[in-house]
């Protein structure tokens, strides 16, 4: 991010730090593309991904407070995401799996340059297709960059895991897309 | 010399570049005289390639931010913080200006109705279709909202009281006057944003009420 954008950026988290609601509507606009990007790859799952973006907003309206500007807003509300989605998926038994998996895939595509979509399409529909742990591990860590000790520290799980599942991920998206 | 197992166990990190630079050169050597495993080097390059291709960002199917609103206005108790960047009494200020654009927009709209105008367009607006979707969020909001001020009305002074039920009834008013525009004329898009921009407007007056001291 610019450090002109960055300071915009910082002036709006103040502003809602202190109340303005109009103001974390601004970076709600700025952020939800990316956080609905992480939700739905994580679930596999887009109108489940589009309830656990708006629950991403609202506990980061709640947890405001806590953010020190330590790190970038946006990876501070990524791992609020990636948060609220461990969270219900440990809360629920299984995540529902949805017949239009390959019709949202095309959805998560749509915005690639047209060279890409191919190949995208096919990859969200693999990822879509992995199972939970093995999915949120490749998503966090091979797509939006989280370490294996963020990882780790979301999920309540030791390091070997997080390496466990996205080693897993990883054969079996190769077989999938071979 | 490393084997293809051992290789395979270590592949992963070598790839990411965590892997100690003295495996990491086994690892290198092994791939440089194992094919095999060299081709399933080449094969996760690929795809972690494909990974960082992939696009950054997903529009949703629908604006979220109604439904967050109303999540965040339904629990004033647990979310409310101070609003330093407004000075006591600034907001009946805003209110109050709210009150002066919402009675010029009505007025507009009646004056425009008035005069020979094209015929209404039958279609509904994609601006209503969002309307549509948003309005359960934000009547949910306001009705939180309303129930939250009404315990606190004791609480503040009559003069605040008396400017707030002005200007909430002044709104509502308007509402009014616009949805029953909207429903003889669906098509008219300008309306379907002004009635959603007036509610985002109403729940903002209401949660800064909320947010009010005592004595106000």
């Amino acid at each position: 991010m610019e450090p002109e954008a960055e300071a915009a950026e910082h002036h709006e988290v103040r502003a809602a730090q202190g109340g303005d609601l109009e103001a974390f509507e601004r970076l709600y606009r700025a952020h939800v593309g990316r956080v609905l990007a992480l939700c739905a790859r994580m679930t596999g799952d887009r109108t489940m991904a589009e309830d656990l973006t708006q629950e991403t907003f609202v506990k980061a309206w709640e947890k405001l407070a806590s953010f020190r500007g330590e790190s970038a807003f946006g990876s501070w509300l990524h791992r609020v995401a990636a948060n609220v989605v461990l969270d219900q998926a440990r809360s629920a038994s299984r995540h529902p799996r949805k017949a239009e998996t390959a019709e949202d895939a095309d959805v998560f595509a749509a915005q690639a340059s047209a060279r890409d979509v191919a190949s995208a399409v096919d990859l969200e529909r693999a990822l879509a297709a992995l199972p939970e742990g093995a999915r949120a591990a490749f998503v966090l860590h091979d797509v939006h960059g989280f370490s294996h000790e963020e990882i780790a520290r979301l999920a309540g799980q030791a390091v070997g895991t997080s390496k466990a599942q996205l080693h897993r991920a990883r054969i079996l998206l190769r077989e999938a897309l071979r | 010399m490393m084997d293809c197992t051992r290789a395979a166990d270590l592949l992963d990190e070598y790839v990411d570049g965590t892997l100690p630079e003295s495996e990491a050169r086994d690892v290198r050597d092994h791939l440089l005289a194992c094919p095999a495993c060299a081709r399933s080097e080449a094969g996760l390059r690929a795809l972690l390639r494909r990974a960082a291709q992939l696009p950054a960002e997903m529009e949703p199917s629908r604006d979220l931010w109604p439904g967050i609103q109303g999540r965040i206005a339904a629990e004033p108790a647990r979310t409310a913080r101070p609003v330093p960047s407004v000075a006591p009494y600034g907001w009946i200020a805003a209110a109050a200006i709210l009150l002066v654009v919402l009675t010029s927009a009505v007025t507009l709209w009646v004056v425009r109705r008035q005069a020979p105008a094209k015929p209404p367009q039958a279609v509904a607006s994609p601006e209503l279709a969002a309307l549509r979707m948003s309005e359960p969020d934000y009547l949910q909001a306001r009705k939180a909202l309303y129930a939250a001020l009404q315990q606190r009305r004791g609480s503040l002074s009559p003069q605040t009281v008396k400017i707030l039920d002005q200007n909430l009834a002044a709104m509502d008013q308007a509402l009014r006057a616009m949805k029953a525009a909207l429903d003889k004329d669906p098509g008219n898009r300008g309306l379907a944003v002004l009635i959603e921009s007036t509610y985002r407007q109403e729940i903002q007056v209401l949660m800064q009420a909320a947010s009010l001291p005592a004595n106000a």
